[in-house]
């Protein structure tokens, strides 16, 4: 089962994470561009 | 696109939530696999994402820059987060691989013709992502980048036949096989289905918000471009 779980854990962790530094990015990119 | 990334986000995330809490906890093992066919629930999905949605979408974005009567940065920009998307879900497809690797055959990689030519097409997206970091002007970059991503969807059919080209150690389509007769039912079957909805919807999540980032960041620099060129306009009335 921990393999199975090693799975899911690291496909979990990675997409939450550069879905995180996206919507940072993002953000980032919007204000950047309402500044200028 | 700002209402489809509203909608998309937190739709994707409450069908990938669903497809875990199902593919763990709901439905049963697999009589051969036992409880590694749980991985079937993230991987074909992952790989689904990764070698035909994002490949597709930068091969065809690319073309439409290439060709004259369309081209426009939008496709370049677009083909960019389709491949940047892309990387994440190819390298979680050869991780997630390489774990159900171990679990079933018990090496974690082998040089195995669809293995090779899967981690090929990564090679190819990193390297398509090193050459958008190659100073150039837009336009140049952009035609360099269309041609990488068209030389990288080549091995896209290689990845697709390799199970039947080959005697590989990689299982054949188990729903896409040469018969079009799904060899997984039930519960088993809706979850796998709903894997593939969910990543799509996720995928396309994210590409949107990285064409957006990519937007906004070049909305300054073209702010600056227009700025440089009235001021050459005006030196050249003074002159």
């Amino acid at each position: 089962m921990s393999y199975v779980v090693g799975g899911y854990v690291v496909t979990i962790v990675t997409l939450v994470a550069y879905g995180i530094s996206l919507v940072l990015r993002d953000r980032r990119a919007r204000r950047k561009r309402s500044g200028s | 696109m700002n209402r489809a990334i509203r909608i998309l986000g937190p739709t994707s995330i409450l069908l990938c939530v669903l497809d875990v809490i199902l593919g763990l906890w709901v439905t049963p093992d697999d009589e051969n696999q036992l409880e590694y066919v749980r991985l079937v629930y993230i991987h074909p999905a992952e790989a689904w994402v990764a070698l035909y949605v994002a490949i597709a979408m930068a091969a065809l974005c690319s073309l439409l820059y290439l060709w004259k009567r369309t081209r426009s940065l939008k496709w370049d920009r677009l083909a960019a987060s389709a491949v940047e998307v892309g990387v994440v879900f190819i390298l979680l497809t050869l991780v997630t691989g390489s774990i159900w690797g171990r679990a079933t055959w018990g090496v974690w990689w082998t040089w195995d013709a669809r293995l090779t030519a899967t981690a090929l097409l990564a090679v190819l997206f990193l390297g398509y992502i090193a050459l958008r970091r190659v100073p150039a002007d837009p336009e140049t970059r952009a035609r360099r980048c269309a041609a990488a991503a068209l030389f990288a969807a080549v091995d896209v059919p290689i990845v697709h036949f390799a199970v039947n080209w080959w005697n590989t150690l990689h299982q054949s389509a188990t729903v896409l096989n040469p018969n079009l007769k799904p060899r997984i039912h039930g519960s088993m079957a809706w979850t796998l289905l709903l894997s593939f909805i969910a990543f799509t919807a996720l995928f396309a999540w994210m590409v949107l918000l990285r064409y957006r980032i990519e937007v906004n960041a070049h909305s300054g620099e073209d702010v600056e471009l227009a700025d440089a060129l009235a001021e050459r306009r005006a030196e050249g009335v003074t002159s």
